[in-house]
């Protein structure tokens, strides 16, 4: 019973997550392209 | 329905055959993120077993009651989310260190996504269960302030000042905020609380199954949440660089420009 | 700095030849919008526009406030005024009650104003004339103080008018609340309400952004 309101709740979410993340992953390489490989580290 | 969304390696090994790229490549991911990423899928793909699957309808709530399963972990991810921004703030105020401020930015974009997650997982709960989509219930109500006022601020980081100017004035509006959050927590707890006795939503029975699913969502959104975060500010500081990179090209430039008409200007 | 403030509002007349008819206006649009004639079905048999005329009287006071505050600042930004405020070694907490100060007043008046025509407009009674004073002094603090404030946060910005609202008036949600249930219980003497402690409410938060701003107003100022 109430499977329609589920589906609308996970399906609200995976599709939020979905594009943010793959907003965030693209956005990386795009970024990251335009700089220098030496430029290009995050953790030091 | 996949999760895929949560695929953490970005290009493969060997989708670049330079060298100097297998040692930066160029993308955000490292090892540490493709380990946080493949355990959010995990512990995603065992939350969706578990919460649409393994664990019985509620008594009442029949299964609605799996909403919650996202509803929940959501709740905890954007307050933890919106302290992240908060001390990121303080810390930034205090030491002027850039990496707080991005941060504290960071946060703020996955607070809002996932308070969005809690208003929307919340109201179709509501449906269901209290037979309509919005109440003026106190949590709801006060979270709905709550995304509002983050928008704000994300709005606030993408005004157009000088990068210091704008990072201060952000870390101001990201203190404040969090204790703003406060304020408008308890001023419409006590509103509704006037009005009627208690909150809905506060009978939900649940069982050791329910509550391990709870648990589990909770696990996989926060590892969820690292691995975005992690993701995020390294997406800040890299457009961070690439900004700095392009000034001192266009500095360099317009250097050279000045030199080439000042050459000729003396040539004649 | 007020004293400044207050004397160009004199001399330039904004606040009261625009800020004040405006909120004239937005109460009159109330009275159109919710017809008179609704009545609250129930012991008290009052007109609707009467029973949330505390909620009206309270939203045309943000609207106004907005107005005044993005006045207050424009005041300055137009002329590089804050930079010349930060070099000329002002404390940016004494500059910071200044500003709020003069909306304050300012704010103050425009209530007075549409209070009167609230009053004979929708015509509320009034069972509690000194629960309604404090509640209008201290929710009008409360305004200015939080509303100074994020004002400064985009002070001197192209977009100031319309981020203002987005950042001030979530912020305020409490404010609203809490002179919006002051004022029910000063109009009607409602039993369910209790208007001292809301008004109570309205004073932790005028002094927790008294304390904030004037903590604030410094790294905000700075450079911008």
């Amino acid at each position: 019973m109430y499977w329609q309101y589920v589906a609308g709740g996970y399906g609200f979410v995976a599709v939020g997550l979905a594009l943010y993340t793959s907003w965030v992953l693209r956005q990386g390489r795009r970024l990251s392209r335009k700089l220098p490989p030496e430029r290009r580290r995050f953790l030091d | 329905m996949s999760t895929t969304a949560a695929e953490p390696t970005g290009a493969e090994p060997g989708d670049k055959p330079l060298v100097a790229s297998a040692v930066n490549p160029p993308h955000t991911g490292s090892v540490a993120t493709r380990r946080l990423g493949v355990a959010a899928i995990v512990l995603l793909a065992l939350t969706l077993l578990f919460g649409l699957v393994l664990s019985p309808p509620e008594v009442s709530q029949r299964d609605a009651v799996r909403l919650m399963y996202l509803h929940l972990p959501s709740i905890a991810v954007t307050y933890l989310a919106f302290l992240t921004t908060a001390v990121g703030s303080a810390l930034y105020l205090r030491k002027g260190s850039v990496y707080w401020d991005l941060v504290a930015g960071a946060a703020a974009e996955i607070g809002v996504l996932f308070c969005s997650f809690v208003l929307v997982t919340g109201s179709l709960w509501g449906k269901p269960t209290w037979g309509v989509y919005w109440q003026w219930d106190a949590r709801l109500t006060s979270t709905t302030v709550l995304f509002v006022m983050y928008l704000g601020y994300l709005a606030v980081r993408r005004l157009e000042l000088p990068p210091e100017v704008r990072s201060r004035r952000a870390a101001v509006l990201g203190i404040v905020s969090f204790g703003n959050v406060i304020i408008v927590h308890y001023s419409v707890k006590w509103w509704r609380g006037l009005h009627q006795g208690q909150t809905f939503g506060a009978d939900t029975k649940m069982d050791g199954l329910m509550l391990f699913t709870v648990f589990l969502g909770l696990m996989s959104f926060l590892v969820l949440a690292a691995w975005l975060l992690i993701h995020r500010f390294r997406v800040s500081w890299l457009a961070r660089e690439v900004e700095q990179v392009g000034l001192a090209q266009a500095l360099a430039e317009r250097r050279a420009e000045t030199d080439a008409t000042g050459l000729v200007g003396r040539s004649r | 700095m007020t004293v400044k403030d207050l004397r160009i509002e004199l001399t330039s007349r904004v606040v009261m030849a625009q800020i004040l008819p405006f909120g004239l206006l937005i109460l009159i649009l109330f009275g159109l919008a919710i017809s008179p004639d609704l009545v609250v079905v129930g012991d008290a048999r009052r007109p609707v526009i009467e029973e949330i005329a505390p909620g009206l009287f309270w939203l045309t006071v943000l609207l106004s406030a907005l107005m005044a505050l993005g006045r207050a600042f424009a005041l300055e930004a137009d002329d590089g005024n804050l930079d010349a405020l930060r070099m000329a070694g002002l404390d940016p907490a004494g500059v910071f009650l200044g500003k709020a100060l003069a909306v304050t007043v300012q704010l103050v008046a425009v209530e007075t104003v549409l209070g009167f025509g609230a009053f004979v407009v929708f015509g509320a009674p009034v069972a509690r004339p000194g629960l309604l004073a404090a509640t209008v002094l201290l929710a009008t603090v409360g305004i200015t103080l939080a509303g100074t404030l994020y004002a400064a946060l985009a002070a001197g910005l192209r977009v100031r008018d319309t981020l203002v609202p987005l950042l001030v008036l979530p912020v305020l949600a409490p404010v609203l609340l809490g002179a919006t249930q002051a004022s029910r219980d000063a109009l009607f003497a409602d039993p369910g309400v209790p208007g001292w402690s809301w008004a109570g409410l309205l004073a932790v938060f005028s002094l927790l952004y008294l304390g904030v701003g004037m903590l604030a107003f410094g790294p905000l100022l700075e450079e911008s």
